[in-house]
């Protein structure tokens, strides 16, 4: 497994307890987390006992900045070293919990065929898992009209937690 | 994701109440909360008479009728509200939160991890508001009145909830186990899903 994303608490939280879950079902499960570069997850996923690798990718500022001069060279390469990673590591799945990194991760796994899922804790999209919504297999949610951003056959719902029955 | 950390100085001020006073939130939704309205508005008086905040939704039909009835109070700690536009300073400021029991209602309360009594609306399809209750009363994570007991029993109860500091924890303490917990499984097994395929 490859779990990628992070950025703020509100992404890496969720990421760890995805992994605690996956461990707590199957022990022998390998889960390879990847980040960005500088970011808070890269010391809190360590913290909680799972490796991380990290990619040298900022977000795009959404208004004229000189950085962003940078932005396509840092894109491309990031790419190239999550293709890298996704060869070396051969993930039977790949995760994309939302944050800069899930972005490359998530698209070059996709294209190599690795199987993807991405979820959304938000009630309104972030713009890395509207690009990726196309490309992975499966989508969880957590607000029940979300299929105005997402396929509703990808889509599921795990942070509802009482369905009506 | 409703986030509420650091902000009750904002809370307290959007409302117009303080910081270190115990406060109630009752959320009675925009229509289906007769009940809850009544109750409140029957013990207007033993709430300001324990010294409590209370910030109170009452859904236009019910909003002239609950004005009248704080402003006879004249309290400066009863704040009403046909709807409340900042949920995320309610639910930083308040200490119990009172309320109906739809899904989404219960899966914000497990992520913020507030105490809750939820009074379920009997009327709702298949009885399902009460199935979401029972599954958090099961492991002591919120506390259940029937719709019926809400006149006598609501307000007695969250004034009780109110002045217990330890009974708050232990219901914060678990209804917080909630939110993450089962969602994680979830994503786990759909991702084990995809192996298989």
């Amino acid at each position: 497994m490859i779990i990628s994303g992070g950025g703020t608490g509100g992404h890496i939280f969720p990421a760890i307890a995805i992994a605690n879950a996956l461990r707590s079902i199957d022990p022998e499960i390998e889960i390879l987390f990847v980040g960005a570069e500088g970011r808070m997850e890269m010391e809190k996923v360590l913290a909680a006992g799972y490796k991380i690798e990290g990619l040298n990718i900022t977000g795009f500022q959404r208004s004229f900045k000189l950085s962003n001069l940078a932005f396509p060279f840092r894109v491309i390469a990031s790419l190239m070293k999550a293709g890298r990673i996704i060869s070396g590591f051969k993930p039977q799945v790949a995760i994309g919990v939302g944050g800069y990194a899930s972005g490359p991760l998530l698209y070059m796994a996709t294209r190599k065929g690795v199987p993807g899922l991405i979820q959304e804790q938000n009630s309104y999209p972030g713009i890395t898992n509207k690009l990726l919504a196309s490309r992975v297999k499966k989508i969880c949610v957590a607000y029940d009209n979300m299929d105005k951003f997402f396929p509703a056959s990808k889509s599921f719902l795990p942070a509802i937690l009482f369905v009506k029955r | 994701m409703i986030k509420i950390e650091g902000k009750k100085t904002d809370a307290a001020a959007f409302f117009g109440l303080k910081t270190d006073i115990p406060t109630l939130l009752v959320v009675g939704g925009s229509q289906g909360a007769r009940s809850i309205n009544h109750a409140i508005a029957g013990s207007l008086d033993a709430i300001h008479k324990a010294g409590v905040q209370l910030i109170w939704q009452c859904g236009k039909p019910f909003h002239e009728q609950a004005q009248k009835a704080v402003a006879a109070l004249s309290s400066d700690r009863i704040k009403v509200y046909d709807f409340i536009t900042r949920m995320d300073y309610a639910y930083a400021i308040a200490d119990v939160i009172l309320s109906r029991a739809g899904a989404s209602t219960v899966s914000e309360l497990c992520i913020i991890g507030k105490p809750a009594i939820l009074v379920p609306l009997p009327t709702a399809a298949e009885d399902h508001q009460t199935k979401n209750c029972q599954s958090l009363v099961e492991k002591n994570a919120a506390i259940l009145i029937k719709d019926q007991d809400a006149m006598t029993s609501l307000v007695p109860e969250a004034l009780r909830l109110l002045n217990s500091a330890e009974a708050r924890q232990t219901l914060s303490n678990n209804i917080s186990k909630l939110a993450l917990r089962d969602s994680a499984k979830v994503i786990a097994e759909q991702v084990l899903s995809l192996i298989k395929n």
